[in-house]
């Protein structure tokens, strides 16, 4: 017999009994701090973590403890510290590196690391048909660019040369004082060749040689458990040679690709970290709980590319025009609003050591002046013009703000056209655009991984810009050992940039990252890399 | 009922092959490829990784290979996961979708079914308005505000579990809730309207005449007519709550299949989009079978022809 009542009764105690049992319990960052495991927000699922093949930030997070290359970046200011290699020197022309292995390194499976080792490694990196994207970061090294592109086929004749076990010598093609910060990359970190060799062809991409049941690396932890979009997890390496100074026992990196799904786990005391809050959180944070968030710059600069392959843009005092017309603090502080830097020049300030001189003035008037030079006196005539960006909240806000502030400065309409991300991608890559969103991060700490984009030719240049002087000004750079003359020929290329405007800076990123204070050893840095031997979890104050 | 299946079998092949064709032809015409990326590799390293899958050949020679691998079972190797297969990939991420599926599926049947008989049996009375507008709430609540309400509610402020992840059986409430929520309300409008329909007829009204209490009427009489829009509406559901959900699964940090539908497609990932779409459709087709059947069994005026 059914009741009157019992219906609802029995909706109500099923959902009782549903949360039966789901009191206040143990958070999963409390249960860790008891065992030293680091929960890691990692932004997204890797998609390998093959350091010759894996290309982006959340693959590299991921790689950096489970690699060792000879050197590795330190935790504070990124510089680069002995890791397999416990010493090196380098000949007085800059161009050959001498490395001493140290004996005690040792790969996870009990194999002591050997030159021989970072010699296939590098072999590796550089075949062709591997087709690795950062193969170029070889390319200091004696004829590793023309065995990269098959223009050599023999191994020996590039700048590679095993002295003995635990000696390596890298001969360069010219001087490269970056070349250790390049070598903090992971696409320097060696491989097992043979553990890829055993599960299957050596140069192919494809290769499972870094699935947990094959794992082998040489980082302080290794790879126990890969679920994808579940989890990644990393134990504590014991055959690792510093393996008495790593205080973690493991790091469990969890894939959120969403923000906002993030920083809830990070609130429900699910992880310690997570790299980025979400835009909406951060000023909630700073003004609230400022104990846990942590806002710091990154080499990374946010811009404005400009085709200069069409009227009007072709024009550099229409392009310095749009530069000027920009209120580049009223995008930070009331748009961004996460500390931003506003940027006048293309390279982030203090890059290695290097700031640019040449900056852009913003200066409404003179941009009126120069936009009624070129024939569009209080914005008369100017041609349509849009401006391009993928789908993202942020790059919207933004946009909308500087069309207003073009509108209003130089009387000018653009129209906003916004696209998915592959999309975005294509037309970029084809210069098929009038202005287009860009970002750029750094994948070493030096000038030149910014500047070289604009370079006539180079795979990054979107923008159609070419300039003979200041493709020299950058080959003079790259090509000389003394950083006092690079920097100079910077100086120029950066003032070069200023008189043509390519591309419009308009601030420097800065990374505002949620971390638990009783997380230990952790410092922020510009290449945002964590350094996981220092970090320890401190028992939590109550 | 062997020809019957045999026949829906068969009539299946041409759609999965035209679905095949037009998916192929639609994401290779789509811009951006695999490979394209902010920081671009360089021409001859692009030049390679196309080589490496196949995609350098012209649009045609690729469409008949991958129609030749499909015919094996080989859904081929994802872009995005270097060292991963599709198979792989539907292998590992489809039990989680299924399994949640299942769980948001007895929630829909069980609140569903409850809020429909009630509303029913006391038609215009304050619980049928009360369960017919919670079905509507149910109905109007999409679930990216649903899952974040409930997640503030009970993982935030009460800390009865986590927010999310997929690790411990605590973990399957709430997106159990979120994706049942939906389907638990049409399943209660459909239920009231097609009980409804049912109580009307002679049968129960004679029935009622010899003496029979509500719930003998409703279990034994009523039921199993009033389930027939019910169930020919849980074909098509069923496939879609099994398969996952791409809302669900990234609002609960869920390892399943539903975030490749969408994220295979941003990413150009060729031939997961291709694995993903044929595995859906399979699916969807084999559900709608089984709900023929049951129809049938179900419904003594129909037959199986």
């Amino acid at each position: 017999m059914i009741s009157r009542l019992s219906f609802p009764a029995t909706v109500l105690f099923l959902g009782i009994l549903l949360f039966c049992g789901c009191g206040r319990r143990q958070t999963l960052v409390e249960i860790a701090n008891q065992v030293q495991q680091f929960r890691v927000g990692n932004g997204g699922d890797p998609s390998g973590l093959d350091p010759q093949i894996a290309t982006g930030q959340i693959e590299h997070d991921i790689m950096l403890a489970l690699y060792e290359g000879l050197v590795y970046g330190d935790a504070k200011d990124g510089s680069p510290r002995p890791g397999v290699a416990e010493s090196w020197d380098i000949s007085p022309d800059n161009l050959v590196y001498t490395f001493h292995l140290r004996k005690s390194a040792r790969w996870s499976n009990g194999d002591p690391v050997t030159a021989r080792d970072f010699y296939e490694s590098y072999h590796r990196m550089l075949l062709p048909s591997l087709a690795a994207q950062y193969s170029y970061m070889l390319y200091p090294v004696a004829n590793a660019e023309a065995f990269n592109l098959g223009k050599i086929t023999n191994f020996d004749q590039v700048g590679f040369k095993v002295l003995d076990d635990y000696t390596l010598q890298l001969t360069l093609h010219s001087p490269t004082p970056y070349l250790l910060k390049m070598m903090i990359h992971n696409s320097w970190d060696p491989v097992p060749v043979a553990t890829i060799k055993k599960c299957g062809e050596f140069d192919n991409r494809s290769n499972p040689w870094t699935r947990p049941e094959n794992f082998v690396g040489n980082g302080p932890f290794v790879l126990k458990e890969w679920r994808m979009n579940s989890h990644v997890l990393a134990v504590k390496n014991p055959t690792y040679w510093d393996a008495s100074h790593v205080r973690l026992n493991s790091i469990d990196f969890v894939p959120e690709e969403s923000y906002d799904a993030e920083e809830r786990m990070f609130r429900s005391g699910q992880l310690h970290t997570i790299r980025t809050a979400p835009q909406s959180k951060v000023d909630f944070y700073r003004k609230n709980k400022p104990n846990l968030i942590n806002i710091y710059p990154i080499l990374t600069t946010y811009f404005y590319y400009l085709n200069v392959t069409r009227p009007p843009l072709n024009d550099k005092r229409v392009r310095l025009a749009l530069g000027m017309a920009i209120d580049r603090r009223a995008i930070t502080e009331t748009v961004t609003r996460a500390g931003e830097i506003p940027a006048f020049c293309f390279t982030p300030p203090g890059t290695a050591g290097f700031t640019a001189k040449a900056h852009l003035r913003e200066d409404p008037a003179e941009a009126r002046r120069l936009l009624a030079e070129a024939g569009y006196a209080d914005g008369k005539n100017f041609p349509e013009i849009k401006l391009l960006y993928n789908t993202l909240q942020n790059h919207k806000a933004i946009a909308e703000a500087v069309q207003e502030m073009w509108r209003k400065n130089l009387n000018i309409e653009i129209t906003l056209k916004n696209v998915e991300w592959k999309v975005y991608l294509d037309e970029m890559n084809h210069t098929n655009y009038d202005i287009c969103r860009g970002g750029w991060g750094a994948d070493y700490d030096d000038p030149g991984t910014f500047l070289d984009i604009n370079i006539t030719g180079s795979g990054n240049n979107s923008t159609g810009w070419s300039n003979a002087e200041y493709d020299r000004l950058c080959r003079v750079a790259a090509g000389t050992g003394d950083t006092a003359a690079r920097y100079e020929a910077y100086q120029k290329a950066e003032e070069i940039l200023r008189d043509e405007e390519p591309i419009i800076p308009i601030y420097v990123y800065t990374n505002p990252r949620l971390i638990l204070p009783n997380v230990k050893g952790w410092y922020p840095n510009l290449l945002d890399s964590p350094d996981y031997r220092s970090i320890y979890l401190a028992p939590e104050t109550p | 009922m062997i020809r019957f299946v045999a026949r829906r079998f068969l009539e299946t092949i041409p759609v999965l092959f035209i679905l095949a064709t037009v998916t192929f032809f639609m994401m290779h015409l789509a811009p951006g490829g695999p490979f394209s990326s902010e920081k671009r590799a360089s021409k001859e390293v692009r030049a390679r990784m196309e080589a490496h899958y196949g995609l350098d050949k012209p649009l045609f020679q690729q469409y008949l290979l991958q129609m030749k691998h499909l015919l094996h079972g080989d859904l081929g190797p994802s872009f995005k996961y270097p060292g991963q297969t599709v198979n792989e990939i539907i292998a590992e991420t489809f039990p989680v979708s299924a399994e949640l599926g299942l769980e948001a599926l007895l929630v829909a049947l069980l609140l569903g079914l409850l809020a429909g008989m009630v509303a029913a049996l006391k038609q215009n009375t304050f619980w049928d308005h009360f369960s017919m507008s919670l079905a509507m709430t149910g109905l109007c609540l999409p679930t990216f505000v649903m899952g974040p309400l409930l997640i503030s509610l009970f993982a935030l402020h009460l800390e009865w579990c986590n927010a999310e992840g997929w690790f411990f059986p605590r973990d399957r409430v709430l997106p159990a809730l979120t994706l049942g929520a939906f389907y638990a309300a049409y399943v209660a409008r459909l239920a009231r309207g097609g009980l409804l329909e049912v109580l009307r007829q002679d049968f129960i009204r004679t029935a009622q005449a010899k003496g029979a209490g509500p719930a003998r009427i409703l279990f034994r009489h009523a039921l199993r007519g009033g389930m027939l829009p019910v169930v020919s509406f849980l074909g098509p559901a069923i496939a879609g709550l099994l398969t996952g959900s791409f809302v669900v699964e990234t609002i609960f940090g869920i390892p399943g299949l539903g975030r490749f539908f969408v994220t295979a497609a941003f990413n150009r990932d060729y031939f997961m989009i291709m694995g993903a779409v044929l595995f859906y459709a399979v699916f969807v087709i084999a559900m709608n079978l089984v709900v023929d059947i049951v129809l049938v069994w179900l419904n003594p005026k129909l037959r199986f022809e």
